[in-house]
């Protein structure tokens, strides 16, 4: 398993809009789907016809998660306490696992419910809350990897990395990267994509 | 178990947020006030501006297709141009089907459009454990020798487009594992002499199946809106007891072409219709004549009894819930025109009041031929009594001299008689049989 950073910088480099576009059809455009949120987050198909984001609240109060269904344009509020859910991901059982920044910790949901918590999988790195799980990745045995920056100010344990094993032995494994955010797998397996979102850590 | 730490894209507008990645390993990733995307090798591919500060991506939707954006206060989605995996099996051992080392290519297929081709990488009967949820919009089977597909994780078959299908170009196979359809399918069956065996629980409920091809697919059961068999035979797998709910189908419609067959081998059988069954009945007569709904353990003795429910009046029907404009088959004894597992005073009653007339099973027609005669009541003598349990009723004699039947008439169209007093003291007895 190699894994790379897409490392954050503040330089900006010449981009060139439209000359790179290949993997976007002719005259496709984005679309608004669903509006007025306060800070929208984590979005997640659910295989069925919709899709779960959350709706976070900038004062860590009462972040939700909604579900967005596709084909009625409807929206619904499925998680109205959510504990500020970031990234989400499903796990092999197709059970929704959670990074909650607000509760600081990482969570299944149950099948019936997305707003029930059936199980809370980590709290802490050796006795030290996280500092706000921000996204999470499943792999195939079942384990997953998920980051842990401090966009709050928590200066709780230090930035890092975490991969926590199908038997729910949690190791770091990868520290020194300034705001650690979004993680994601390769479809082969083999490779561990992690965005260093801040530019002042970009060296490996 | 991480090694090889490296930078893959620098000099980024903004600080990276939420990523993706697509079937083919391209990566997305959220940029503020752009997504871009790159190739495994870190070619830029996208640069997607967006209208507020984007945090975070998926791809998705019910094509697959779909880049969901989340970003300020709002969700934001577009389409993307991206092409769907189509990988063949290429180890010739057992091996996990989301193991990406198995697959030409280096990707297992799992999303919706993917196809799986199990082709000729094996030389032995390969199994191909599935060992966690896959979605596939296609699977080909292709080998003399039989690749089985079996493990608790399901397979999804979903197409952005169309229907599904599963094709067995050559050999017989089979699925094990749970399988659920997002979307029609269409079961393809080449040759003559090969089988799919589908025994994982299929999960079609409001779906079309359709079975093409002069081969045989074998089904637990079909509890799906449409079956339609456009060539060779769809076998539901005869179970251990007869009719036992595990293997009843319900179904809405279907539609059996010429020389296509339904095989219901010794399970039952329920055609829930939103109106009257009407005309169903005597075409499914017409089937079971001309040989497109059958049941290959038919004999003299059992065959596919049917009857329309609102002559039944049941509640529930092999395992199932059954209302009155439903058509009910059932694997019996010929002779049970009730279709409750006997033959008893109550069928021969149902017989002798359409004696020497036009109908259906549930009056009295045990070999299709449409009228309710001689052989039909020879059937019903031969099995009297059958399933039947202790104590056993009445000899057939004593029935029959109990409704009024004259078996000493010599001429055969007038051999059974039933006058009103003899159907009015049957009326009376079947109480006690009912």
């Amino acid at each position: 398993m190699t894994w790379k950073a897409i490392v954050g910088g503040y330089l900006v480099l010449g981009f060139q809009s439209g000359l790179l576009a290949q993997l976007l059809p002719p005259g496709g455009s984005v679309q608004l789907l669903t509006g007025g949120y306060r800070f929208t987050e984590g979005p997640l198909y659910d295989r069925a016809g919709a899709l779960y984001f959350s709706d976070l609240d900038m004062t860590h109060v009462q972040s939700r998660i909604y579900r967005y269904d596709i084909a009625s344009h409807s929206t619904t509020l499925v998680d109205p306490n959510s504990g500020g859910t970031n990234g989400t991901y499903f796990n092999n059982s197709g059970l929704v696992i959670a990074s909650e920044r607000d509760r600081r910790q990482m969570t299944i949901r149950s099948a019936g419910s997305i707003a029930t918590v059936q199980q809370v999988l980590a709290t802490n790195w050796q006795g030290t809350a996280f500092n706000g799980p921000n996204d999470v990745v499943v792999d195939e045995t079942g384990g997953m990897y998920f980051t842990d920056p401090d966009y709050e100010g928590r200066n709780s344990v230090a930035e890092a990395t975490y991969y926590l094993n199908n038997s729910g032995t949690l190791s770091r494994v990868i520290t020194g990267i300034g705001r650690p955010n979004g993680v994601v797998l390769s479809p082969s397996g083999n490779t561990l994509y992690l965005a260093a979102w801040s530019a002042s850590n970009s060296r490996l | 178990m991480l090694t090889n730490g490296r930078d893959f894209v620098t000099g980024l507008p903004a600080g990276p947020d939420g990523l993706t990645i697509d079937p083919s390993g391209n990566l997305y990733a959220s940029l503020t006030t752009r997504v871009r995307a790159w190739s495994p090798a870190g070619t830029q591919l996208m640069d997607l501006p967006i209208p507020q500060s984007s945090t975070n991506v998926e791809i998705g939707g019910p094509t697959g297709k779909t880049l969901f954006v989340t970003a300020g206060t709002g969700v934001y989605g577009i389409d993307l141009n991206i092409a769907p995996i189509a990988a063949s099996w290429n180890v010739n051992s057992n091996g996990s089907w989301s193991s990406a080392a198995n697959w030409a290519g280096g990707i297992a297929p799992n999303g919706v459009d993917h196809v799986a081709t199990f082709g000729s990488a094996i030389s032995a009967p390969r199994t191909i454990n599935v060992n966690f949820a896959r979605t596939v919009g296609a699977i080909h089977f292709n080998d003399a020798d039989s690749y089985s597909l079996g493990g608790s994780g399901t397979i999804t078959l979903d197409v952005g487009s169309g229907a599904a299908s599963i094709n067995v170009i050559s050999g017989s196979h089979a699925i094990t594992a749970p399988l659920v359809l997002n979307d029609n399918l269409t079961v393809t069956v080449t040759p003559a002499a090969s089988t799919l065996t589908l025994s994982g629980n299929l999960s079609a409920t409001g779906k079309t199946l359709t079975k093409a091809g002069n081969g045989t697919a074998q089904v637990e059961n079909l509890r799906a809106a449409s079956l339609n068999i456009t060539a060779g035979t769809l076998r539901v797998s005869a179970k251990g007891t007869p009719n036992s709910a595990s293997g009843t189908s319900v179904l809405t419609s279907t539609t059996i072409a010429a020389s296509a067959k339904l095989d219901l081998t010794n399970n039952s059988l329920i055609l829930d219709h939103s109106g009257p069954v009407g005309a169903l009945v005597e075409e499914t007569r017409q089937r079971l004549l001309d040989g497109r709904l059958i049941s290959s353990l038919a004999s003299a003795t059992q065959a596919l009894g049917y009857a329309d429910n609102a002559s039944l009046g049941r509640a529930s029907f092999a395992g199932q819930d059954v209302d009155a404009s439903s058509l009910l088959v059932k694997f019996t004894y010929r002779g049970d025109c009730d279709l409750d597992g006997d033959v008893d005073i109550a069928d021969l009653y149902r017989l002798a009041s359409s004696w020497q007339a036009a109908g259906v099973w549930s009056q009295g027609d045990f070999d299709y031929s449409g009228t309710i005669d001689t052989s039909d009541l020879s059937l019903l003598a031969t099995n009297w009594q059958a399933g039947v349990g202790s104590p056993l009723g009445a000899d057939f004699s004593a029935a029959v001299a109990r409704i009024g039947f004259d078996l000493a008439v010599p001429e055969p169209s007038s051999v059974f008689t039933c006058s009103i007093a003899s159907v009015s003291l049957l009326r009376r007895r079947r109480r006690r049989f009912s």
